[in-house]
């Protein structure tokens, strides 16, 4: 088992090679030229082609392709992101740490919204398949997942905050504000979820085991939950792994809509200002998370199946 | 009154959209205490379909009329939940495909009280000595690591043995074994017929035995009764259906089993010749 965890870890390193290189590169490809983006956001008010030469060269945009490359990468090895070009004396390492909490908050309740609510609702249409119920939620889940999430932002705005006052409609400050984005954001993982679980368990119940449970006479409730419930979790358990840095990364539009400052705000706002260190940080950072949690819910995956548990060991 | 089973005019519709269709008509058969029925047929006769419709084990697009009367308690009919208490007490059921019928993610032992659990109030150390009985009367090495293996670290043969342990601890008034030595190959085939035979004559149970081996209903039934897509074909004694058969489809049965035995011995005995 250790070996295979630490066969796994290894493994991941080429990966998170490969995204850093193609975070550089991609960022890199942007066609304007960082030197003369960083004197315009400082405000220098006369740019000529000696003041970025001079840039160039300060920011060491004058060194070959590779060897920035490997400078950044060092750097970050170091946890030293670089500094923000809209507020030199910021750094990107510090910008990101003010503003992730707020997304994790958000990404958090979002999760948390998501299994208390596709479970259960996702349980009892398996379970009382073809009911009003079902047909209800399969209904509400059509309507959903063919909703983009800033619409759904907008319309819960409009009528939660603006018809029936009962929520604010942007800003963060108390348990109230995070509600209505928490609630967007996890709209269209609802569904995904539903209709994974209810999917999943139908499936189990054609099983043999299920079959056989009943020719043994178990309690209906103990086969559904001890049984059909366990072995369909199992399939979810690497898609949970999957849906946690999407949450994160997903956040971007809703965070705009809500006027959430978190990591979306300040990506979209470095957008729009060029500031390239935030972006290419960000972008490596949500790469990161991904591979990260994806390994994490694999070994968790096997650890958790007895086997392939045995298979590894 | 030695009749632990009688079946009346059993029939099960199959209802898919707006059409039904006739899947079982007509099926009258008694199990009697010690006695063995054989009900033989090829695949999609209608052989399995016969013994989940007494137990309401078929889901709602089937409807199941006439009578199944087990005990002078009627089946058909009857309440889930009271089947539910029938089943794996009363009557006990062997499934055909070991491998696949224990849940993947829990441990055989587990499944094994479970099954207690449902149905006795023994405590927890009488399930633990009564699973480990089980075990050892299936000739099972090391039941107490067993206890803690999940399915696919056992064979085959080992989990059928564990099923029918699991049917007879609660000593059933009735066996059923559901094509029981189809999946599993030649040598545990041989084993576990030994151990149906040994529950025939040491228990006395009543038993249906479903197949469409006719080898294996040979070495067990007493009585057969031979399915025909959804209907009685023939029925009686094994000896009177292998030599007398009345219906032209057990007939056929009958010759194809023989020219397929009659290859398999010439087979066997030219390789005598080539080697003596």
């Amino acid at each position: 088992m250790r070996n295979y965890i630490i066969k796994r870890v290894l493994g991941a390193i080429p990966l998170l090679i490969c995204i850093s290189f193609l975070c550089f590169v991609f960022i890199n490809l942007i066609p304007s030229d960082p030197a003369e983006v960083a004197l315009r956001v400082s405000q220098v008010p006369v740019i000529t082609e000696e003041i970025i030469a001079e840039t160039r060269a300060a920011m060491g945009l004058d060194k070959p392709y590779l060897v920035r490359y490997l400078d950044w990468v060092i750097n970050c090895l170091h946890l030293d992101f670089g500094i923000s070009y809209t507020n030199p004396d910021r750094t990107v390492g510090g910008e990101l740490l003010r503003c992730l909490p707020a997304t994790l908050v958000l990404a958090g309740a979002s999760l948390v919204l998501v299994i208390f609510l596709s479970l259960p609702i996702g349980f009892f249409c398996a379970v009382y398949k073809d009911s009003w119920f079902d047909r209800i939620t399969r209904g509400f889940i059509f309507m959903t997942t063919a909703m983009p999430a800033y619409w759904v932002g907008l319309l819960l705005m409009w009528l939660v905050s603006i018809k029936f006052d009962l929520l604010p409609t942007s800003g963060n400050g108390s348990w109230k504000h995070l509600i209505l984005p928490a609630f967007t954001v996890s709209l269209t993982y609802i569904s995904t979820y539903i209709r994974l679980i209810r999917n999943n368990m139908l499936e189990n119940m054609k099983e043999d085991y299920v079959l056989y449970a009943n020719v043994r006479g178990l309690p209906q409730k103990s086969i559904l939950v001890k049984h059909i419930l366990k072995n369909s979790l199992h399939t979810c358990i690497v898609a949970v792994g999957m849906s946690i840095p999407q949450l994160i990364a997903g956040t971007i539009v809703v965070e705009n809509v809500f006027a959430w400052p978190g990591l979306g705000t300040l990506c979209i706002t470095s957008i729009f200002n060029r500031d390239y260190p935030v972006i290419q940080t960000y972008v490596l950072l949500i790469g990161v998370l991904f591979v990260v949690f994806n390994l994490l819910f694999d070994i968790i995956q096997t650890i958790a199946d007895p086997r392939l548990k045995n298979e590894v060991s | 009154m030695n009749t632990v089973l009688e079946v009346k005019d059993l029939s099960v519709a199959l209802k898919v959209g707006n059409n039904t269709k006739q899947i079982l008509s007509n099926i009258d058969f008694t199990v009697d205490k010690g006695q063995c029925l054989g009900i033989l047929g090829q695949s999609g006769s209608g052989k399995s379909m016969t013994a989940k419709s007494m137990l309401g084990l078929l889901d709602r697009n089937f409807t199941v009329t006439g009578s199944a009367v087990y005990k002078e308690k009627e089946l058909i009919g009857e309440s889930k939940e009271s089947l539910r208490d029938i089943r794996g007490k009363e009557i006990a059921m062997v499934l055909q495909n070991p491998m696949t019928c224990f849940d993947p993610l829990c441990r055989i032992g587990s499944q094994i009280l479970e099954t207690f659990q449902a149905h006795t109030d023994w405590d927890a150390s009488k399930q633990q000595a009564k699973a480990l009985e089980l075990l050892e009367r299936m000739r099972i090495h090391d039941p107490l690591e067993v206890m803690e293996k999940h399915p696919h670290q056992l064979s085959g043969g080992m989990l059928q043995r564990i099923m029918i342990g699991i049917a007879m601890i609660m000593e059933p008034s009735l066996l059923i074994a559901d094509e029981p030595t189809t999946a599993i190959d030649a040598i545990n085939q041989y084993s576990i017929m030994e151990e149906f035979k040994n529950i025939k004559n040491e228990y006395n149970t009543a038993m249906i035995f479903i197949t469409h081996d006719l080898g294996a209903i040979a070495k067990i039934a007493d009585e057969v009764l031979v399915l025909n897509q959804g209907r009685i074909a023939d029925k009686g004694s094994l000896h009177g259906i292998l030599h007398h058969a009345a219906d032209p489809y057990t007939r056929l049965l009958i010759e194809k089993r023989a020219a397929v035995m009659e290859r398999y011995h010439n087979a066997l005995y030219k390789e005598k010749l080539r080697y003596a």
